[in-house]
């Protein structure tokens, strides 16, 4: 297993925590209310034990919207919701009381991968900002399902063997009551990459 | 009569429906055409007068920069604007360089007030 330095942990759990604060304004700003954080937490775990984690926060049955991105160091990013919180998400966002539960679960998946879009590009973006570096993102990916089948679809199978860098942090409406997850998952070389770019940003210290 | 035109193309159907929603908000006259990518937009365009536009980046098939150049060509007097959650600064100096305002999603009424108002 391989394992980052606890300054290098240190360092991206900070970096996350800017990127977060980004994400989770763009959140206010759409469901016009404050949004509450964690502290960030970054872990390396083989894929079963990221799994578990997972679960043990999110539940297992669970709503996630999927980025892919690549450029100076690559991952998958979700943002995970209890399945049940998506609804009240969803109304939340709409803003409209008066629209019919059908109509409302027909907006679900869309209004969903949307937030998802603009959280995950938010974070990654400001991270991407930071170190000076672009990254190129693919399309936003819906899914449902148990957390188990939810993150091996939507991980690459190399992340499996040799472990992965978990990066979590998680995020309340305090009004509506939701709360979701935003996690970062990479694999080894990306995690080299990414320790490389800590270097060069705090030039050397980490 | 209608005044304006405006291309809303964005991949998202809650965006368009919300980019519309401020848009006949502030100018109720206006005429709006929707388009959920690069080549459903150059198609609807077509003889069109289109003085207004919203583009998304991150979309199936074209980007939304590579979409901007497209549609700047063929029309060189529009206001373009890239409405994008991607807040990196590499796509804002991109968006700048082809003249092309840059702002940032979620979408507001303020942010599509002062876009069209502006």
């Amino acid at each position: 297993m391989i394992e980052l330095s606890e300054l290098q942990k240190d360092a991206l759990g900070e970096l996350l925590n800017i990127g977060m604060g980004r994400a989770s304004a763009s959140l206010s700003e759409m469901v016009g209310e404050e949004v509450e954080l964690s502290v960030p937490k970054v872990d390396t775990l083989s894929q079963e034990e990221a799994i578990e984690r997972i679960k043990g926060l999110v539940g297992d049955n669970i709503t996630a919207v999927k980025e892919s991105f690549k450029g100076a160091f690559w991952g998958d990013a979700l943002l995970l919701f209890p399945e049940e919180h998506s609804l009240e998400l969803v109304r939340a966002l709409i803003k409209d009381d008066t629209l019919p539960l059908d109509m409302l679960s027909e907006m679900e998946q869309e209004a969903l991968t949307e937030v998802g879009n603009i959280i995950l590009n938010a974070c990654l973006g400001s991270l991407a900002n930071i170190f000076q570096e672009n990254l190129e993102f693919a399309l936003p990916q819906y899914s449902q399902g148990s957390c188990e089948d939810v993150i091996k679809s939507n991980t690459s199978s190399e992340t499996s063997s040799e472990g992965v860098l978990l990066l979590q942090m998680n995020f309340a409406l305090q009004k509506t009551k939701v709360s979701g997850y935003l996690t970062l998952i990479m694999d080894v070389a990306s995690m080299h990459a990414l320790s490389k770019q800590l270097s060069k940003y705090f030039g050397g210290a980490v | 009569m209608s005044e304006d035109k405006i291309l809303i193309i964005d991949d998202s159907r809650l965006s368009r429906m919300m980019i519309k929603g401020f848009t006949l908000a502030a100018k109720p006259n206006w005429e709006i055409i929707e388009a959920e990518d690069g080549i459903d937009a150059l198609a609807k365009c077509e003889g069109q007068n289109i003085t207004w536009m919203t583009v998304d980046y991150n979309m199936p098939g074209m980007d939304g920069i590579t979409l901007c150049i497209e549609l700047r060509e063929r029309f060189p007097n529009a206001r373009i604007a890239l409405l994008t959650a991607n807040i990196q600064d590499s796509v804002k100096a991109r968006a700048d360089d082809i003249g092309v305002t840059f702002i940032q999603k979620p979408v507001t009424e303020d942010k599509i007030r002062n876009y069209i108002e502006n």
